[in-house]
């Protein structure tokens, strides 16, 4: 491992949900560190707990029903389990932002741009009225919006899906934060304002040095935007590695019927594409053993009783994956 | 009665008889009333003048992003609104100057798979219900061919005949889709529109309702009209595809030529937007990032739609609409292109070319 101490680091993760019908443990198990100025993403279906892992480290998780069961979360060697809300209020938009799906979940219908804008900096930083109008425009010329003064007066109604993503991107790094966890960030946005968006959080990340966690089910994307992998299925994760080594060099299960499964635009027209059978679990009554099993060709007795480990493959001290068929532990 | 062996005669034949589809300059336009924008009059103009011929047996796919006017053109193919000009023939039967019950009759030849496997199943009915109610609608058959056609239907699509008296609300996206499909061939249709059929469900289930489709194209001789934004979808399982921008087709060409060689820059910018499963390429590859965003189509540019992103914009192209022009085998409507010759043939894939 390197000698850097990760910017985040998630240990044992579990979040669970307490309903009327029973209790959904949407994350139960997750472990994966995040270093500074690294992107990594985090892949997986609906019911695969992306999103909850997610929520869980900016500690949004609306309690009740859900609930950070155990775990450990350290976020530049600060404990967020232990932290206080006003502790973590300080660390939200400053430290740690979030851009979610739907620019509409973060944006205000009734506040101008310009005020949703200098509402985070106001809440962090110590400049004056004269100063928070200039990095507002500031901030919004970085995320390439054209006419940036005038626009601070404008409402998100008045701007496109792209382009209101492009607000929320400037919102996130106006304090400059260490680490922005974006959710699907592109999937509601057409494919040529997607990779206009994806290019702006390419740049804007390494000018600026900040880590991104990346949440999304879209392979394209990750292939394209991250440097580690977190592969993950039924609240648990199944594989870590470089994006060379998921993409190139994957034993596990899940991962490869994913990648034969996508029709590839890189490869020949094929004849029919290989499906893995059988659907995502019910993550109401999750399998003891491993969750993929129901779906897996390779699946062993072992499989149906116990969750395998994630045990180092390849000889590489960057590719771990958990399956005991393909990566027995020792 | 629709005489179907008759049908050629009726109006203007299609040319060829190899043709089902035929819709000529069709329009839809959206009136805005004059007080909502403060001035009057005015429309939104979704679809602008489209020539469209599909053929049996053939999967046309239909791209382009969001307000091009894809589904719009597609629910004024079978009649779902009424286009504002244009005409449509199914079969040389022509659609939008049909009475009544001589067009709820032609309906059955023509139906409809919906992306959200969640609204377009209604919740208060079984399934075996939803998959029949075409059956009673067009009185075929008594109730017991009704359980029959229902328990065959369900078998095809993968399900169990035991699924028939459950609810939508007990089946994943996936099973969901595949009884809106079992829905959409009760009454053994010669033409679907698929809009967006599996944009909704998970990576890992596409695949499954993909090749669900392309057997029981086979198995049934349908016809499809595909429309959907995922380019590499679009690419498996379409033998040619439409690119529309705007309200208007921009390119037309077989799959194959298509995706290798792309002219219109429209195209090549989509194109070259997907990001593939494969970083080895995308480190290597160049991208065409287009600048901005989508016109209004209710205020679409002058002359060529596309000019105000277009990377090759010259004069002519604010002042003349371009023509779809070519080949059958590849149609482009874009003035540089057509009028230039030589254009380097770029691909996607390939890292060294980038597009012209």
């Amino acid at each position: 491992m390197s000698a850097v101490s990760p910017l985040l680091s998630v240990q044992n993760l579990r979040t669970h949900f307490f309903t009327r019908t029973g209790v959904v443990k949407a994350v139960d198990g997750v472990s994966f560190d995040l270093r500074p100025g690294e992107t990594l993403g985090i892949v997986g279906e609906s019911g695969s707990g992306k999103s909850v892992t997610a929520l869980s480290i900016m500690r949004l998780i609306p309690t009740p029903p859900g609930r950070i069961v155990s775990g450990k979360l350290l976020f530049d060697n600060h404990d967020l389990l232990a932290m206080r809300k006003s502790q973590l209020r300080d660390l939200r938009g400053n430290q740690v932002s979030m851009i979610f799906q739907d620019p509409m979940t973060s944006l205000n219908p009734v506040f101008t741009i310009g005020y949703q804008l200098e509402e985070t900096l106001r809440a962090h930083t110590r400049l004056r009225r004269k100063e928070l109008r200039a990095k507002a425009i500031e901030l919004l010329e970085r995320v390439g919006i054209p006419s940036a003064e005038k626009r601070l007066r404008d409402y998100p109604h008045n701007f496109s899906g792209g382009m209101r993503q492009r607000v929320v991107i400037a919102i996130a790094l106006a304090c400059n934060p260490k680490l922005v966890i974006a959710d699907e960030p592109t999937t509601a946005l057409d494919v040529t304002i997607q990779a206009q968006i994806l290019d702006l959080l390419r740049t804007l990340s390494k000018d600026f040095g900040t880590a991104v966690l990346l949440i999304t089910h879209d392979l394209g994307v990750v292939a394209s935007m991250c440097d580690r992998i977190v592969v993950m299925y039924g609240g648990r994760v199944l594989e870590t590695g470089t994006v060379d080594e998921i993409f190139f060099s994957s034993q596990q299960p899940y991962t490869q019927g994913l990648l034969r499964s996508i029709p590839r635009m890189d490869l020949p027209r094929g004849e029919l594409l290989q499906p893995i059978p059988g659907s995502p679990p019910d993550m109401l009554h999750p399998p003891q053993g491993c969750p993929f099993m129901p779906r897996c060709p390779y699946a062993i007795e072992r499989c149906v009783r116990e969750m395998p480990p994630l045990v180092r493959v390849n000889s590489s001290p960057t590719h771990d994956a958990a399956c005991w068929v393909m990566a027995p532990a020792r | 009665m629709i005489d179907r062996a008759g049908s050629e005669s009726r109006g203007e034949a299609a040319p060829g008889a190899n043709v089902l589809l035929d819709a000529r300059g069709v329009k839809v336009h959206f009136p805005i009333r004059g007080g909502f924008l403060g001035r009057g009059g005015g429309s939104v103009r979704a679809v602008d003048g489209v020539d469209l011929r599909i053929m049996h047996g053939e999967t046309l796919g239909l791209v382009g992003e969001s307000g091009c006017g894809k589904s719009t053109l597609s629910r004024a193919i079978v009649q779902l609104i009424k286009p504002t000009a244009g005409e449509v023939y199914l079969g040389g039967v022509k659609l939008n100057t049909l009475k009544r019950g001589e067009l709820l009759a032609m309906r059955q030849r023509m139906q409809m798979i919906f992306q959200d496997p969640y609204s377009s199943l209604n919740a208060r009915m079984t399934v075996g219900d939803i998959i029949a109610e075409p059956l009673i609608n067009f009185k075929r058959g008594d109730a017991r061919h009704r359980r029959q056609t229902v328990a065959q239907l369900l078998k095809t699509v993968g399900l169990h005949d035991y699924h028939v008296n459950r609810y939508p609300h007990q089946f994943s996206g996936g099973q969901r889709q595949r009884i809106g499909i079992a829905r959409a061939l009760a009454l053994r249709p010669d033409f679907v529109v698929c809009d967006e059929p599996v944009s909704a469900l998970d990576v890992s289930i596409q695949a499954q309702i993909l090749n669900l489709l392309e057997q029981l194209q086979r198995e049934f001789g349908l016809t499809y009209l595909f429309i959907a934004h995922n380019l590499s979808v679009v690419r498996h399982i379409c033998d040619r595809v439409a690119v529309m921008y705007l309200g208007q087709i921009v390119e037309l060409a077989h799959n194959e030529s298509i995706f290798r060689t792309p002219l219109h820059p429209y195209t090549r910018a989509l194109l070259s937007a997907i990001p593939m499963p494969n970083p080895e390429l995308e480190r290597a590859r160049k991208r065409v990032v287009l600048e901005g965003d989508v016109p209004s189509p209710a205020n679409p540019p002058s002359g060529c739609r596309f000019r105000t992103r277009c990377p090759l914009v010259r004069p002519v192209c604010a002042d003349h609409m371009p023509a779809l022009l070519g080949a059958t085998e590849h149609q482009v409507a874009c003035h540089a292109v057509n009028g230039v010759e030589g254009i380097r043939p770029w691909s996607p894939v390939m890292p060294e070319s980038a597009p012209a």
